[in-house]
């Protein structure tokens, strides 16, 4: 972060993303229906999931961050997966019922249309704005170093991709006398949108179902443990994700001859080190366990831990 | 990411770079998208990509009917439906005029003069059950050229004329003439353009731009359609008695009343006269022709082809035989005996009829004449540049005078719209109350903040102000244009009175004034809330306890804004004032939340009564509000400044005088 201009530049780079996609979902389902543009009411969809993607956010931010309270003593997080999945459920059913429609008009001849030319202007003007945002974000991303921000880039610049896709098909319908390319580029799009928003529904579904976090993060939790002066081994290792968060359980062994006290000041260390290195973890429980033979802990630090994964995967 | 990743983190970050300039321009290219967008959506029937929308228009049906050129005999089978006849209310009434329809949700052009004098309009309509009779108002008039725009109260769609490109119009072109008979009937003349941009000087006035057709030959297509072989209209036919009462015939062209309607009417342009192979072969089949059009139009083409009494099909008689002679004794008659007067041009004796009894071909006008005056102006969704310059000038008048006086801007606007325009009050009140939600809305906000206004008297009096709106809306609707015309005027004579009276009273007056200014906004809602018993007992239903006296206070203000479209603040001062005990400032506060809520209200019932009954279209209100509104809010600013500025004295000479003039102007039309 070089400049002072950066930390309001990175709190209204999510507002500012949000007006710009609506309006741009506005602008290219209204020049879509009028111009009869298939390819451009399916782009339409790209901006829509970007708005929903940044309302999720910010939901994912106000609401989940609720504090724990009677009711939910785990907390809010999982509201966003409830969300996710209701709306790439509709988000689905919204592009599969395009790509239905794009298919129909496809396979006859009749109903291919040239769409009217504002819908190439309106194509050039998305990818204007598209890599104008992919700037600014990428600019945010990398002087703030924050992952959202850099997702938002991402999006972005997939965006001004897709609608380069969409003005090419236009063109190609327009000025070389193929005007199914339209409604073929419009195919195309809604298989890459299915495919985008069936990984959305597939996470959501995923955190829904309590699954463990991914393995290589795992064994980075375990190799963490491990390096803690008093670990023996990690005995059991339970993840699962709530919203943004990870929520971690862990038995560790420990000389079974240290008191309850030491054991206890190594769990600590435990907890210590491992919020210490990694982001968003929500919740650490570690308990320890008395071992039998208790190994010198810098003999174990050198082996590898990926072994170890899948035999203490609980 | 890789091909257009150029921003690394070691280069020059963003905020440094020109981005506000290219911020700006993207909005701008992304708005001119919009606008683009809905300029399409307006424009689609006049984009040659969008040809194939589904239509009602008679040169549609023409094309779509069967292949080939039209003839005659095909247009006088197609062509009746979207040719009316036009009366008086009463049950017996004689129908006095034809007219053409013109756009498919029941707009009808006829002559001005044949409708003027009458209190009721019915338009008789040929449907499939037989000949059906439609209310219909005035819409816009256009004295000029003798021409009256009428909306039928329905939501039906109507079997439509497009209008032909009229430009430049040769001589000799073969055109029809079309009338409404007295029997319902159908008057057909085939005939030619016999002469084209003559200016025609009658009893009442002086008409410019006219064709001339010999296809006119009977009082009875007076306002009906001239047409071309296309079945697209020409003109609007004007039968004008000769001074050796002969009939000669003359019709409006069509660009000059797509020229002053289009603002209102969204009419479809006939494409140039050459139609591509093509775009025929494209047109559906024949045996389609059901499906593409509401129902009961598709068989209204088909019924006349059986109805139309064969000897009315033939019906051509000579140019000298006066056929409507008794039709037209009669009809002068009747309306008399109801105590109106139907118009009749009469040329002048001096006029420009080359030879008596011969229909004047003009051998000096180049066969060629191209009409420079209309249609060759810029013009923004259906309005040219003058008249969407007028309209904005008369709103920054209105809302000059308005701001200068804290009332007489809302009979500015509507008089102005009324004599200028030529706009009927139906389409006038919808637009008055949409423009005063958003000038009084400001104000109401602008008046808040200084804390001048005291709600629980305005909470009080709003329900009644909005029901005072709503029964003035359907009593305005009620009663003749002309009325409110008058009554307009009398209320104008009553602000320059008003006036007057400062002006020579100026003393006691500013005293008032003076003090009103000392005393605190508090002040004022202490009496109120004294009046109201607010203080003693806020919970015991204080608002309730005097109905009688807030319906004297809110009502009479919403039925004025409701009859007249005016904000109704001329009434609700000084009642505040003198009825309400409520200081000057405080009373123009209150009236302006007053007068916001009314409007409100009186949008909302204009809008949905009116579209649900087929009164107005949404968008030409909405349109000609959007064009006044900003006029009358900058106005409303000016007008306040000029009152610190200039000299009271000054100001409400201004002030009277301007009342006056409008006042006049008003009383003397109606």
């Amino acid at each position: 972060m070089r400049y002072e201009k950066c930390v309001p530049c990175s709190r209204t780079i999510g507002w500012v993303g949000l007006v710009v996609n609506i309006v741009l979902t506005a602008m290219k389902a209204f020049v879509g229906l009028v111009s009869g543009s298939q390819a451009m009411v399916v782009d339409t969809m790209y901006s829509a999931k970007d708005v929903v993607t940044s309302m999720l956010v910010i939901i994912g931010m106000s609401v989940s961050d609720k504090p724990l309270d009677e009711q939910h003593p785990y907390g809010h997080g999982k509201i966003e997966f409830v969300l996710s999945l209701i709306i790439s459920v509709v988000f689905l059913l919204v592009t599969g019922y395009l790509l239905v429609h794009a298919i129909q008009i496809l396979v006859d001849p009749e109903r291919h249309r040239t769409p009217h030319i504002i819908a190439l202007w309106a194509a050039v003007v998305a990818v204007a704005v598209n890599i104008f945002m992919y700037a600014y974000a990428k600019c945010v991303a990398a002087e703030v170093n924050s992952p959202m921000v850099r997702t938002l880039a991402k999006h972005s610049h997939s965006d001004a991709t897709a609608s380069a896709v969409v003005a090419g098909g236009i063109i190609g319908a327009h000025y070389l006398g193929m005007p199914w390319l339209d409604t073929a580029i419009a195919v195309f799009e809604t298989l890459d949108l299915l495919y985008l928003g069936g990984g959305v529904f597939w996470d959501a579904y995923k955190g829904l179902m309590d699954r463990s976090i991914d393995t290589p993060l795992r064994g980075k939790i375990i190799a963490l443990a491990r390096s803690v002066e008093g670990v023996v081994e990690v005995k059991q290792l339970r993840s699962r994700h709530v919203g943004q968060e990870m929520l971690v359980e862990m038995v560790i062994g420990v000389d079974d001859a240290l008191s309850v006290e030491e054991a206890h000041l190594i769990c600590e260390a435990v907890k210590t080190e491992i919020s210490r290195k990694l982001a968003h973890i929500g919740a650490l429980h570690v308990s320890a366990e008395g071992c039998a033979k208790a190994a010198p802990a810098s003999a174990r630090r050198n082996a590898g831990s990926d072994d170890l994964v899948s035999e203490l995967d609980g | 990411m890789a091909n257009t990743g150029k921003t690394p983190s070691s280069m020059v970050a963003f905020c440094t770079r020109p981005w506000h300039s290219l911020a700006a321009l993207l909005a701008v290219l992304v708005f001119a998208t919009f606008a683009w967008g809905f300029y399409l959506l307006d424009h689609y029937k006049d984009d040659g990509f969008f040809s194939g929308y589904d239509d009602l228009s008679i040169s549609g049906f023409l094309l779509r009917d069967v292949a080939g050129i039209p003839n005659s005999q095909r247009l006088l089978s197609l062509v009746p439906p979207a040719v009316v006849g036009v009366s008086d209310r009463g049950v017996n009434a004689t129908v006095l005029a034809s007219g053409a329809i013109v756009g498919a949700n029941g707009y009808v052009l006829t002559t001005l003069h044949s409708v003027a004098s009458l209190p009721d309009i019915d338009v008789h309509v040929r449907t499939t059950t037989g000949v059906k009779r439609y209310p219909a108002q005035i819409v816009k008039m256009e004295p000029k050229h003798d021409l009256a725009l009428l909306k039928m109260r329905t939501g039906d769609r109507f079997l439509f004329f497009v209008m032909a490109g009229t430009q430049a119009m040769p001589v000799a072109t073969p055109v029809f003439g079309f009338g409404y008979g007295v029997r319902g009937g159908t008057v057909f003349r085939e005939g030619r353009i016999v002469g084209n941009n003559i200016s025609l000087t009658t009893e009442a006035s002086t008409i410019s731009h006219l064709l001339a057709s010999d296809a006119v030959y009977s009082w009875e297509q007076n306002g009906g359609p001239l047409v071309n072989i296309a079945g697209e209209l020409v003109g609007i036919s004007i039968a004008v008695t000769s001074p050796s009462g002969q009939t000669q015939g003359y019709a409006v062209p069509a660009h000059v009343i797509a020229t002053h309607f289009q603002d209102v009417v969204k009419f479809k342009i006939a494409p140039p006269p050459q139609v591509p192979p093509a775009a025929v072969q494209q047109q559906p089949p024949a045996s389609t022709m059901g499906t593409l059009v509401a129902a009961p139009y598709a068989a209204a083409v088909a019924m006349p082809r059986q109805q139309l009494p064969p000897q009315q099909q033939q019906q051509q008689p000579s140019a000298q035989q006066p056929a409507s002679a008794p039709w037209w004794a009669m009809a002068r008659a009747q309306v008399a005996r109801e105590g109106g007067n139907i118009g009749m041009n009469v040329a002048a004796p001096a006029g420009v009829s080359p030879a008596a009894g011969a229909l004047p071909v003009m051998p000096a006008v180049p066969v060629l004449a191209v009409d420079a005056d209309h249609g060759f102006e810029l013009s923004i969704g259906g309005y040219q540049v003058g008249n969407i310059v007028g309209l904005a000038l008369l709103a920054l008048i209105s809302g000059v005078v308005g701001g200068m006086m804290t009332m007489g801007g809302g009979v500015i606007q509507v008089a102005g719209m009324m004599i200028f325009f030529g706009y009927g009050m139906y389409l006038i009140r919808p637009v008055a109350y949409l423009t005063n939600v958003f000038v009084y809305g400001a104000a109401a906000i602008r008046n808040d903040r200084a804390g001048l206004v005291s709600w629980s008297n305005v909470r009080a009096l709003a329900p009644w102000g909005v029901a005072g709106v709503v029964i003035g809306y359907f009593i305005g609707n009620a009663i003749d244009d002309a009325i409110v015309a008058i009554i307009l005027g009398l209320f104008a004579l009553l602000m320059s009175l008003k006036g007057l009276h400062e002006i020579f009273y100026d003393k006691k007056e500013k005293d008032i004034l003076v003090s009103a200014n000392a005393e605190s906004a508090e002040a004022g809602d202490a009496a109120v809330d004294e009046l109201l018993g607010e203080k003693k007992a806020r919970a015991v239903t204080p608002e309730s306890a005097d109905h009688t006296r807030n319906a004297i206070l809110g009502l009479p203000m919403g039925l004025v804004s409701g009859i007249l479209g005016i904000s109704g603040g001329v009434v609700e001062v000084p009642l505040q004032r003198f009825f309400g005990g409520v200081s000057l400032k405080n009373a123009i506060a209150n009236s302006s939340v007053l007068v916001f809520w009314a409007s409100v209200g009186g949008a909302a019932v204009a809008f949905t009564h009116g579209i649900g009954t087929g009164l107005i279209d949404w968008p030409s209100p909405l349109s000609l509000a959007l064009i006044m509104v900003p006029g009358a809010y900058v106005g409303g600013l000016i007008g306040a400044r000029l009152m610190k500025v200039l000299p009271l004295i000054a100001l409400r000479w201004i002030y009277t005088a301007v009342m006056l003039a409008t006042s006049i102007k008003l009383l003397s039309v109606s």
